[in-house]
């Protein structure tokens, strides 16, 4: 009995260890390709960078597995990053700073709420919507200027190190535990597996509905607004132009991570090697010292992977089943 | 078989604008028994059903249960009574495990001071659903771990049942359970009728499929145009008999009667 156990993990098993043998020769060639890829400044550097899209990602899978979706990550990582940036400036304690910027978080989240669930706006268009919204009203409030930080307790989230590790590898190690344990051993992981794949008979089975699918789009903006202490800690400063097109990176992590769009089914341990395999991706390309649109040309083509593996595999599903 | 009917309907009666979709109709379930509710579409027994399911409120009329008046207004009302209903889709989860389907909505978790968690008593589910399989004499490959996509439609229909029989002490409605599936499994779901009845369910199969109502059912309830037209047990009643109560020959129309003696496959049919 326990061997066709093993039969649920084998499609998620085959995409994810297609991934980690693709993170492998990737890390291969970019060791033997490029000069001074394989240096603590490299890694550091690229584990910083990759913590707060490690983290958006972490949640952005628990979306997606609710059926959802959450495009607005990005402009809720750097307008709670500007709220905690003024904060700090106006004088708050670190605390409260911090405080205000998670507060940023619900609010957005609860936005998405009200137009997602509550209205029914397909989520595509409504977290796109506010994430322009949010964008516009970040760059209106700080009139397009940087603030500086000098709060140590942020900085810290971006560039300390604990044990020659960054801490927010830790942060990031932490998130992707909460969401694992989340879809191991809670009810609320199983409904929003349930949620995600068959909706109606998850509200004839007695399920509130919209309250699973506004604790997935609440938990995505909070963490969001957390991934963008991180940012601003990295940075040193809260950047209003930062991290734009962040959400199609992270949409790529969970997709080629195994988890569809389509909502019911995925993996987080998927979704951490997509994280890293984009994270080597851009730390081999910075090492190689290719001009920054590489950059743009390589996220957008591991999307375009991801998309099709995606569509391939929901197809076969079809077919299947 | 008990005498007292555990689920009963009087003067039910539903209509929708100008259509009429029940006509005073009384329908009684007993504990035990396997009622076939047949009739041509439009007949009403859909809408017969959710009435006593709780899923649609009537115009008029009483529902009674265990010999009391009732108060069933929404779905809820009768899962507490232990009604449960299996709907055509099945409304089941096909990215999760036997498990999880068997507990949608009824998770286990851990009381005490990790209930504000909600951590699930996995072991305790699976143990239950093993259970709840082997009473039914189901076989399934594996009931933890394997998502049901991979099973095929007739272990999908029994999964389906098994749910609704597990939480189902009193009556269960089955809305067209053989409709998509092949003759092996046909015969499991209608194996499985069988021994939920005889677990002392009073079991509701609306069907079209006369061979299958045949094989199972005690007694056969027939509706026409939202009227109850006949309500006999099922033995000594011939196929062809119950095609004319269903389409509504009437045998004093001589001429009818002769062309539908003379002309057997002519009259609707399997």
């Amino acid at each position: 009995m326990s061997l066709s156990r093993f039969s649920l993990r084998r499609a998620a098993a085959k995409q994810e260890s297609g991934l980690l043998a693709a993170n492998i020769v990737l890390f291969g060639v970019m060791a033997f390709t490029a000069s001074g890829f394989v240096s603590t400044a490299n890694f550091r550097s690229t584990a910083a960078l990759a913590a707060y899209t490690g983290i958006m990602s972490a949640f952005a899978t628990l979306v997606l597995i609710s059926g959802g979706l959450d495009l607005s990550v990005g402009a809720v990582a750097v307008l709670a990053g500007q709220a905690c940036a003024l904060a700090l400036h106006a004088g708050w304690s670190t605390a409260a700073a911090i405080g205000a910027a998670l507060g940023v978080g619900a609010g957005v989240g609860t936005l998405n709420c009200i137009f997602v669930v509550g209205l029914g706006i397909n989520p595509l268009i409504a977290t796109i919507g506010t994430a322009f919204v949010f964008r516009g009203l970040g760059l209106a409030w700080t009139n397009g200027s940087s603030t500086i930080i000098d709060d140590q307790t942020v900085l810290n989230f971006g560039s300390a190190l604990w044990f020659g590790v960054p801490e927010g590898t830790y942060l990031m190690a932490a998130a992707f535990l909460l969401v694992w344990l989340i879809f191991r051993f809670t009810r609320l992981g199983s409904n929003l597996y349930a949620v995600g794949s068959n909706p109606t008979a998850a509200r004839r089975a007695g399920l509130r509905v919209w309250r699973i699918q506004s604790t997935a789009y609440l938990l995505s903006a909070v963490s969001a607004a957390f991934a963008g202490l991180l940012l601003i800690g990295f940075q040193g400063a809260s950047i209003p132009y930062a991290a734009a097109g962040i959400e199609l990176t992270v949409l790529s992590a969970v997709v080629l991570g195994g988890t569809g769009l389509q909502g019911g089914s995925g993996s987080v341990v998927g979704t951490l090697l997509g994280v890293i395999l984009l994270a080597v991706l851009a730390a081999g390309l910075l090492a190689l010292q290719a001009p920054a649109y590489w950059q743009l040309i390589a996220t957008g083509g591991v999307l375009i992977v991801a998309m099709t593996i995606d569509d391939v595999r929901r197809r076969r599903r079809e077919v299947r089943g | 078989m008990s005498s007292e009917p555990i689920l009963e309907g009087r003067g039910l009666s539903k209509h929708y604008g100008p259509v009429v979709a029940l006509n005073n109709v009384d329908f009684a379930v007993y504990p035990g028994e396997v009622v076939a509710l047949v009739g041509d579409n439009g007949a009403g027994k859909s809408t017969l059903v959710k009435i006593l399911a709780g899923a649609v409120l009537p115009d008029s009329g009483t529902i009674f249960f265990s010999g009391e008046r009732a108060a069933i207004h929404n779905p809820h009302d009768a899962r507490a009574r232990g009604i449960e209903t299996v709907y055509q889709d099945l409304a089941l989860v096909s990215a999760r495990d036997t498990t999880a389907n068997m507990f949608l909505g009824r998770e286990l978790v851990y009381g005490g001071a990790l209930r504000p968690l909600a951590i699930e008593r996995r072991r305790a589910m699976v143990q239950f659903t093993e259970e709840r399989l082997a009473e039914l004499g189901i076989e399934l490959p594996d009931v933890k771990g394997l998502p049901i996509d991979r099973l095929s439609g007739g272990q999908r229909q029994a999964v389906a049942v098994a749910r609704a029989t597990a939480w189902a002490t009193k009556v269960l409605f089955m809305d067209e359970p053989t409709a998509a599936l092949g003759v092996q499994q046909t015969e499991a779901v209608l194996e499985l009728t069988r021994r939920v009845a005889a677990k002392g369910i009073g079991v509701v199969l609306i069907t079209h499929i006369m061979p299958h109502v045949m094989e199972v059912a005690d007694r056969l309830v027939v509706l026409r145009h939202g009227r109850k037209v006949a309500d006999l047990p099922s033995a000594g009643v011939t196929t062809d008999d119950l095609v004319r109560l269903i389409v509504g020959f009437d045998p004093a129309e001589d001429h009818l009667a002769e062309r539908a003696a003379s002309q057997p496959d002519k009259i609707g049919g399997a």
